[in-house]
């Protein structure tokens, strides 16, 4: 090895120490310094990446800048600029766009970053940026790129004619970062996966469901809003295979569904399994496996479970659910609750919706025979 | 000067009373001499232009019970109940309506010119139910002035005329429907504290453990169903209700059922009947807990209870209640009757109120000394989208500005906030009802407030709900920033449509052309 070559190596070797002491984020902004314009002459872009503090903590920020020769028709051409971000982390297919949550920042009607504007006259035939000019900054946290970890943003910056849209001076670079959040492919295979989970599951609460016209139709309504294929396209199942598909679809689930997204499942479930004649067991197993798959807050299963399952109150055998009574409650915290859900339905029987009505008006006589029941029971045992 | 008058509208039975030239109220019979009328409409095959109703209506129904109506006061104001006699549609507000044309045109034998009325109704009632009742009122040629509600009526009678002092609670339990209200009564000032309804509990849920009693023994004992006819539904109703009345009497009711399959011999005992109407009772001793409870009170500091219904006969209805109180209630000799009574009080003090001078001098001395303060029957609220902690989105949920059993008249006041940057429209919904859920509470006006255009989010939107004396409700949304206001207005009493109008109007018309015998 010549003395040369020595110091090549000792060189590049200090260097990358270096970068590797100031850390990742110092790492890529460095990245972008090192790819500089090399022909001042020659219209070049590049991006260089820093930190803004904000009150929330750090955030990264892109800094797109130009510099060299733009060549206009005529003196006094008045001119726009065109920024494009595109991810080309992958180098055996063709760019993929970039998507942006700012609607100035994208036009054509689609969410991919494209940005036009204004950039002003230039005086002479030959315009030369001798510096490195800034065109406009973009926070990442903007960006969508198609998957989440290390990806390579490329960054085309192209000066236009305004009266003509000519293209004058057009350059590219290229940039690597880290995508932090779930990109967009992730996102649509995500809602593939969990609406075919949402579709298995109120599926499966159907097929245990009674055949009945107004189940049907809002179990159909809800598909078709989601452009999901027709419940009856699915073979029938057995109750063992209906509680296996629903923990696997309740499994995926819960990896990426929001809150939100779970209770609106528990509650459509609940709505269809409210139309049928009865709550057999198995259909009330189910959903129960549901709410605590979907991590349900127990409130929220009560609540849902008067709602909807209280309009099947009379042919449910534990009383119990309806009125969340539990297991451990002293008489008065029994006689408490019973007189707070008398006082709940008995505000809902002049309800201008007959179902409801009738919904409350079954509750009312749940309630008294439950009360009933109690101060029986309670009376033979002090008697006893 | 006409009459003043108040009616008990009621679910099995009516009345009406008027106030005397001293300002006292008094029953009026009908023309069958009974102070009571049942509160039955009959429609003759044969007689397109004549109505029966009361007894005699009671005594056809068990020969076509198709061409009866009963108990139409559980259906008033409910859009859905139509019945076709002949090419006629009617409607609850119709049926009732000749029942109260029977009641006018009886009283005005003994009084002519019954001219300013006062109706009674189950508390709980809605505003749609109150302003159907109205309209009955208005369709059988009557002035309504007012709507008062029955135990407040009950309340109003007892403390004018029995010596009734401190904190009151009075158990209505009628035909169709129970009632609890607690009041402060000093002297004849009556303070209303609250006002607590069950819509479908009355005397005739009683008659059907009865009717449920004779089935299961016929059935037991013959092997077949007891009734499989509506005469036979019909007929089996009433000889329940009078089985219902033997046992509270007697200890023991026995009857023979003639069924299809031969008779049956059915005796049942006082305590069969109890553990039968157990559930019932219980339920109105709940309503008597959340009675309690929303007037903050315990049972120790109730003085006295009120009993008002002729089903507070039933002896298992004052057992509970002497047990539940720990001393005997107050039992009026009329309790069907002291309903009508305080509404015809209740008239006198409205038109009082409202047109003085069209009140004679000895009725205004003998009202002079009654005052009555009453409390808002429902609570009334608006539909906002708070964010829900729990789901990480925005919900519809029902915000409850002005609360049930606030005295009269009362105010109530919040702000809200506009949801997006450039609304520029804000949908009002005014609700009425109890819960939080708006799948739960009855929607009772929808408007669309028109907001500036160009604003950012989270506007403030000044709500303001007020209910009067005259059980006027008016609702102001005024936009802070532009002063832009919306207002809506409920008058019970005056319809602002005239469209309204001129359809009561016009069925005025026809139900006048109806001959009610």
């Amino acid at each position: 090895m010549t003395e040369q070559a020595l110091s090549i190596l000792i060189v590049v070797l200090t260097l990358g120490a270096v970068l590797a002491a100031l850390g990742p984020v110092s790492l890529r902004r460095w990245l972008g310094v090192l790819i500089p314009a090399l022909d001042p002459r020659r219209f070049a872009c590049r991006v260089l990446l820093f930190e803004e503090g904000t009150a929330a903590g750090c955030r990264d920020v892109l800094k797109i800048q130009i510099q060299g020769a733009i060549r206009a028709p005529y003196p006094n051409c008045d001119t726009d600029l065109l920024i494009q971000l595109t991810d080309a982390t992958d180098k055996q297919t063709a760019a993929k766009p970039v998507l942006c949550r700012r609607p100035e920042w994208s036009s054509d009607g689609t969410p991919a970053h494209q940005y036009r504007f204004h950039n002003g006259i230039l005086p002479a035939r030959v315009s030369v940026l001798k510096d490195w000019v800034t065109i406009t900054e973009i926070g990442a946290w903007e960006l969508v790129f198609p998957r989440r970890g290390p990806a390579v943003l490329e960054c085309e910056v192209t000066v236009l004619d305004k009266m003509t849209g000519k293209v004058l001076a057009s350059a590219r670079n290229q940039v690597p970062l880290l995508s932090e959040h779930f990109g967009y492919e992730e996102i649509q295979q995500q809602r593939l996966a969990k609406q075919q989970a949402m579709r298995h599951i109120t599926a499966a609460v159907w097929q245990m469901t009674a055949p009945n016209p107004t189940g049907k139709e809002i179990l159909e309504r809800w598909l078709q809003e989601r452009k999901l294929p027709p419940a009856e396209q699915m073979e029938p199942l057995s109750g063992e295979q209906a509680a296996a598909l629903v923990q696997d679809a309740c499994e995926q689930l819960a990896g990426y569904a929001e809150p939100a997204e779970c209770c609106s499942i528990l509650e459509i479930c609940m709505r269809i399994a409210a139309c049928g004649s009865g709550i057999p067991q198995p259909l009330l197993n189910l959903l129960q496996t549901i709410a605590a798959k979907l991590e349900i807050p127990k409130n929220r299963w009560e609540a849902l479970v008067q709602k909807y399952l209280s309009r099947q109150a009379e042919h449910i055998q534990d009383p119990m659910l309806l009125l969340g009574l539990h297991e451990g409650m002293t008489g008065s915290q029994i006689l408490e609750k019973l007189t707070s859900e008398y006082r709940k339905w008995n505000a809902r029987v002049t309800h201008p919706d007959p179902a409801v009505r009738k919904q409350a008006d079954q509750m009312l006589n749940l309630i008294a025979q439950c009360r009933s029941r109690f101060a029986r029971q309670a009376s033979g045992n002090s008697h006893g | 000067m006409g009459m003043i008058a108040g009616i008990d509208l009621g679910t099995t039975f009516s009345a009406l009373a008027i106030l005397n030239k001293i300002g006292r109220p008094e029953v009026v019979p009908n023309s069958e001499g009974e102070r009571l009328t049942p509160s039955v409409v009959y429609f003759d095959e044969d007689q397109d232009a004549t109505v029966r109703v009361g007894i005699e209506a009671l005594n056809c129904r068990q020969l076509n019970p198709d061409r009866a109506i009963r108990w139409i006061k559980r259906h008033m104001g409910d859009s859905q109940w139509r019945k076709t006699f002949g090419e006629r549609v009617w409607t609850p507000e119709e049926i009732s309506s000749l029942i109260l044309k029977k009641l006018k045109q009886d009283a005005e034998m003994i009084y002519p010119n019954i001219q300013h009325v006062v109706i009674s109704v189950p508390a709980h009632f809605d505003e749609v139910r109150r302003k159907a009742t109205m309209d009955a009122g208005a369709m059988a040629g009557l002035n309504v002035i007012g709507i008062v509600n029955e135990p407040v009526a009950a309340a109003l009678y007892y403390a004018t005329t029995h010596d009734v002092n401190g904190r009151v609670l009075v158990y209505d339990l009628g035909g169709g429907t129970f009632d609890v209200t607690i009041m402060d009564v000093s002297g004849q000032n009556i303070q209303i504290v609250c006002n607590q309804g069950d819509h479908a509990l009355g005397g005739v849920d009683f008659d059907r453990k009865i009717l449920q009693m004779f089935e299961k023994t016929y059935q037991e004992q013959t092997g077949q169903p007891l009734i499989t006819n509506s005469q036979e539904q019909a007929q089996y109703e009433d000889e329940a209700e009078d089985v219902k009345k033997t046992l509270s009497r007697r200890p023991v009711a026995k009857k023979i059922l003639y069924g299809k399959a031969g008779s049956a011999r059915v005796e049942i005992t006082q305590a069969q009947f109890e553990e039968a109407v157990e559930p019932l009772v219980g339920r109105t001793e709940m309503l008597i807990d959340v009675s309690l409870q929303e007037a903050g009170c315990t049972i120790k500091e109730i003085d006295q209870v009120l009993l008002v219904g002729g089903s507070t006969r039933i002896p298992l209805v004052q057992k509970r209640l002497t047990e539940k109180f720990g001393k005997p209630p107050l039992v009026a000799v009329n309790v069907d009757e002291c309903v009508a009574l305080g509404a015809a009080i209740h008239a006198g003090l409205t038109l009082l109120r409202q047109h003085p001078e069209q009140v004679e001098a000895g009725i205004a001395a003998g009202l002079r000394d009654i005052k009555l303060k009453d409390v808002c029957n429902h609570s009334y609220g608006t539909l906002c989208a708070p964010f829900d902690e729990a789901t990480g989105k925005h919900v519809i949920r029902n915000s409850i500005l002005l609360k049930k059993n606030t005295p009269l008249p009362c105010e109530a006041t919040q702000t809200f906030y506009t949801m997006c940057e450039g609304q520029t429209e804000l949908q009002i919904t005014i609700t009425q009802g109890e819960d939080e859920d708006p799948d739960f509470v009855n929607k009772i006006a929808t408007e669309i407030f028109e907001l500036p255009p160009n604003r950012p989010a989270n506007r403030p939107i000044l709500v303001r709900y007020s209910y009067d004396l005259n059980q006027r409700m008016h609702c102001t949304f005024c936009d802070e920033e532009s002063g832009r206001t919306l207002e809506v207005d409920f008058d019970l009493s005056e319809d602002g449509a005239a469209v309204h109008q001129s359809s009561i109007q016009q069925k005025t018309e026809e139900i006048a052309k109806f001959q009610v015998r």
